[in-house]
């Protein structure tokens, strides 16, 4: 804004001399002073500002200038960013940090340096004048160069050192690059503990030429990358005195793309390098690992710069590399195969993991053929899908050669669409040729094409095997269900059997008579149960009579508590009052008629219910009533039952007393 | 169940003997006003009680007690009911101290009819009593322990035509046991067997050598309907110094039944918490 404004000023001062009058001339001077001054106003309007300050991961002292644009903070001056913790460091050890450098509209600029540090303080200290001088141990990254508009400038240096005493043992990482407008330029050097990498670019950071890589001790190169304005030619990996030359590409491309030098890179590499080659396992480690380290101290940085101002802070090696964009129909057929083996992968893995199958392949032999075809669809053809759905994932399908992206569809003799399979027999160990139905190959087929078909074969195979597959694995499962079933039913007839036998240990003589029905009745259901020819209605019937044990069981143990209730309604139902005669507290029974209905009537009413003809669902109905009806009991003891006691006189049918009670009798048992 | 029953029969038995012990006793005629040798004891006569307890509940800790009773008495034709011997009208209010204690004051009415069927004076004269008693009870065992100390002033005249009253007092000490049968506290629907013994001393103007009025020797069996209904039935005999001259002893076999009823009319929500006492 104050630029424009002095652009004003200018645009009147040339008006002035193009007229060139003698009035005018005060109005000039004026008008070069205020020229003079306004830089002067500007700076005024700079901000300083000293505090706390939390910048990405950093939380520390702050120190910088700035100025204020429509309600913005606009970084403009010297900025430093500090933070160090004597107590922490004694303690328990403090990670310092030192940022320092400058801003211009909000664009770092000028010299910038970064230190970080973990450190802990050894145990012995100094006292020098007034000041007490504590040695350190620990590792400092130590960062520093310039930046224009935000983008690195000139040579950078990233130093990794290991300090021990105050002193710097070793270097742990360091790379030295140099910079033109965010571009390497020239030569660089990166080196770790283990191997360091020597390297030159052209003026547009394209690697090129031969980039060194040093390991160990070794005094030759290991590695030399022959790099040709960014494209990789060949390598030479050279191990135990064993030279190898990798050739990466032997013809020329029709058309490249420019990408940065990482992982993606590598790996796109890996695919284009002969796989045989064991020399390749190892090329590009450690390299990959050099400039990993290195990326990830410049992403550091980059995180910094970017959560203060606009900055793109990062090492922008680059490299062209062959370019086979994809086509509208390798789009649509990679979505397919997506879809495609998205369900062929669910097919085969729910049929692999299935246990009736895993038990059937045992006895059944067309089972055990069936399951090793799953199985090597899944190994083999499936895989490699997996493989290209990923490069997908990651958008490197574009830079691999479509010849090169299914490169193991042959197995031994037989090629896709035929598998070959190893399966024990009827007679044992034996190899059949499984070929995907209805599927021919299309020799003209390669690439996306060809996994297509790969993808729409597996699934079409797959699909036909499960379809021949379910019919056995449900018969299958229906026996195992039984067997499950009928183990359960043993069970619940066993603690049955305990729960009578432990409840005619404590119960009365005249439960005990009560409960004998009970067994009697689950017995005859067992006996049935047993005498059942139809095997398909059996699991059916074992369900039922396993969910007939639970009612059975309650109103087992509902008639066990008979007696004890009798005892708790007398109880409930006795006050006690003071007899003036005998001089002693007496209980008396009230409400007589409420008790007598239960113990007379309802009682027996409830106890034949429980006899011969007893249904599962009347008994669950027998529980709940009895339930239900001594709750009732017990509380009409409190309410005001007047009018209940005198209809009690008149009747002496138990369901017209139940109801009376407010206990819902059900229809079916009136009628019964 | 045998322990109560092996009580009662222990306990009837000794009564049994006490009892036997006046009847062997000499029997001697002798002058009305003389003091003979030995003591003399008439021949006893026999008598029919019927009598009727009420204890009406007021509040948690007042009874009114009323009682009425029928007293009846042999004639030469008819024993134990020939004629009306008395008729009581017996009322007092009763403090509840404790479950252990609790005494009562009040006043007595009785009727007494001429027995003398040759006398020619007055067929009925009413006697009148102040009466306060003091009652313990302790639980022992299955059974219940009472102490009974009942003291009486009455005012007594004879039938004859323009007699005085004679004051009186009466210093009665009774000793009784209720012992359930077949259960194992007094309960509802219990039956019951109480020996019990009561000495009745007096003292006043009138009487000058004869201060044992009357020793009662007495069991009776109950049966306990419910807390306010009991209904018991025994047999008592009792002897003491003639009046008018101490060395002749009055004996007597009693035939008794009672009625025991202790209803309460007060209101559900006063009844509420039912008492407890100091428990």
């Amino acid at each position: 804004m104050k630029i424009s404004i002095q652009i004003q000023y200018l645009l009147i001062f040339q008006t002035m001399l193009e007229t060139n009058t003698k009035k005018s001339f005060p109005i000039l001077i004026l008008l070069l002073m205020l020229l003079v001054v306004s830089p002067v106003s500007n700076a005024q309007d700079k901000l300083h500002f000293v505090g706390p300050m939390q910048v990405a991961m950093l939380e520390g002292e702050a120190d910088f200038w700035y100025k204020r644009v429509a309600n913005d903070t606009v970084l403009e001056g010297t900025f430093l960013l500090r933070h160090a913790d004597p107590k922490a460091l004694l303690a328990k050890g403090d990670r310092h940090f030192y940022v320092k450098g400058a801003f211009r509209e909000n664009m770092p600029e000028g010299q910038w340096s970064f230190r970080f540090g973990n450190f802990q303080a050894q145990n012995a200290a100094r006292v020098k004048d007034y000041r007490y001088l504590v040695e350190a141990n620990g590792i400092q990254h130590e960062a520093k160069g310039g930046l224009r508009n935000g983008h690195p400038q000139g040579q950078w240096t990233q130093t990794v050192s290991r300090i021990e005493d105050a002193l710097t043992q070793e270097v742990l990482f360091k790379s030295s690059i140099r910079f033109d407008k965010g571009i390497p330029q020239m030569s660089f050097r990166i080196e770790n503990g283990k191997s360091t990498l020597l390297g030159r670019f052209l003026r547009d950071g394209l690697a090129h030429d031969v980039w060194e890589l040093y390991s160990g001790a070794a005094l030759e190169a290991t590695e030399k990358w022959y790099f040709d304005a960014g494209m990789l030619k060949y390598i030479v990996v050279q191990d135990n005195n064993k030279v190898d030359t990798l050739q990466v590409s032997t013809e020329a491309p029709a058309t490249t793309d420019i990408i940065y030098l990482d992982q993606r890179y590598l790996d796109l590499l890996k695919l284009a390098l002969p796989m045989s080659d064991s020399s390749m396992s190892k090329a590009g480690q450690d390299m990959s690992q050099l400039l990993e380290e290195n990326s990830d101290y410049y992403q550091k940085i980059d995180t910094i710069l970017k959560d203060l101002g606009n900055a793109s802070f990062r090492p922008s090696f680059k490299v062209k590399v062959p370019h086979y964009p994809l086509s509208d129909t390798e789009r649509s057929d990679l979505d397919s195969t997506e879809v495609l083996y998205g369900k062929s992968k669910e097919i085969a893995t729910s049929l692999l993991t299935n246990t009736s199958l895993n038990i059937l392949k045992l006895s059944d032999p067309e089972a055990s053929y069936l399951y090793a075809v799953i199985n090597r669809i899944s190994k083999d053809w499936l895989h490699p899908l997996k493989n290209i759905l990923l490069h997908k994932e990651r958008d490197l399908l574009e830079y691999i050669p479509r010849a090169k992206l299914l490169p193991t569809l042959q197995q031994g003799n037989t090629t896709f669409p035929h598998l070959s399979i190893d399966y024990i027999g009827p007679k044992g160990r034996d190899t059949v040729e499984f070929t995907a139905p209805g599927t021919r190959k299309d020799k003209r087929k390669q690439g996306i094409a060809l996994a297509h078909q790969l993808a729409h074969c597996s699934f079409h195979s797959l699909d036909s095997i499960a379809q021949q597959l379910n019919s056995r694995l449900i018969q299958q499962e229906r026996e195992q269900a039984l067997v499950a079933l009928e183990e359960k039913l043993i069970a619940y007839m066993a603690d049955f059997e305990g729960l009578i036998d432990s409840l005619n240990e404590v119960s009365s003589k005249l439960t005990q008579v009560r409960l004998l029905p009970l067994k009697a009745n689950i017995d005859g259901r067992l006996g049935q149960y047993s005498a059942m020819e139809d095997l398909s209605e059996k699991p059916e019937s074992a369900r039922l009579l396993i969910a007939c044990f639970e009612p059975m069981s309650d109103l087992a143990l509902s008639l066990s508590k008979l007696p004890d209730f009798l005892e708790t309604m007398y109880e409930a139902y006795t006050e006690q009052v003071w007899n003036p005669f005998t001089l002693t507290l007496m209980g008396e029974e009230v409400k007589k008629r409420i008790p007598s209905a239960y113990k007379e009537i309802i009682l027996p009413y409830l106890l034949e219910e429980t006899q011969a003809g007893l249904t599962c669902e009347r008994a669950a109905e027998l529980v709940s009533m009895i339930e239900k009806t001594h709750g009732r009991i017990l509380r009409m003891k409190k309410e005001d039952t007047a009018r209940i006691e005198r209809k009690l006189k008149k009747t002496e049918d138990p369901q017209l007393i139940l109801q009376l009670f407010g206990i819902e009798v059900n229809p079916r048992m009136i009628e019964q | 169940m045998r322990h109560y029953y092996q009580h009662t029969i222990l306990i009837s038995v000794m009564l049994l003997a006490f009892l036997s012990f006046p009847a062997l006793a000499q029997k001697e005629k002798t002058k009305k006003n003389e003091l003979p040798e030995q003591s003399v004891y008439k021949d006893p006569i026999t008598v029919f009680w019927f009598n009727t307890y009420g204890n009406i509940r007021l509040t948690k800790r007042l009874f009114w007690i009323a009682q009425t009773h029928i007293r009846r008495q042999e004639t030469d034709k008819t024993p134990f009911v020939g004629q009306m011997a008395q008729i009581y009208n017996r009322h007092a209010i009763s403090y509840l101290y404790s479950k252990k204690f609790n005494a009562s004051l009040g006043g007595v009415l009785r009727v007494n009819f001429n027995t003398n069927s040759t006398s020619e004076d007055r067929r009925t004269v009413p006697e009148w009593r102040i009466w306060h008693q003091y009652q313990f009870a302790l639980p022992l065992s299955s059974m219940m322990v009472y102490h009974r100390l009942r003291i009486e002033h009455r005012w007594t005249k004879g039938f004859a035509e323009g007699s005085d009253y004679v004051f009186r007092n009466r210093w009665r000490y009774m000793f009784k046991l209720k012992i359930p049968l077949g259960k194992p506290k007094l309960a509802s629907q219990t039956f019951y067997v109480s020996p019990e013994a009561e000495l009745i001393m007096q003292s006043g103007g009138p009487v000058v050598a004869s201060p044992m009025e009357d020793l009662r020797l007495h069991t009776s069996f109950g049966y306990i309907l419910n807390p306010r209904l009991t209904v018991a039935t025994g047999f008592m005999h009792s002897h003491g110094q003639d009046i008018a001259n101490g060395a002749f002893y009055k004996q007597k076999w009693t035939m008794r039944f009672h009625v025991y009823f202790s209803p309460d009319f007060r209101k559900v929500k006063n009844k509420l918490p039912s008492i407890h006492m100091n428990d």
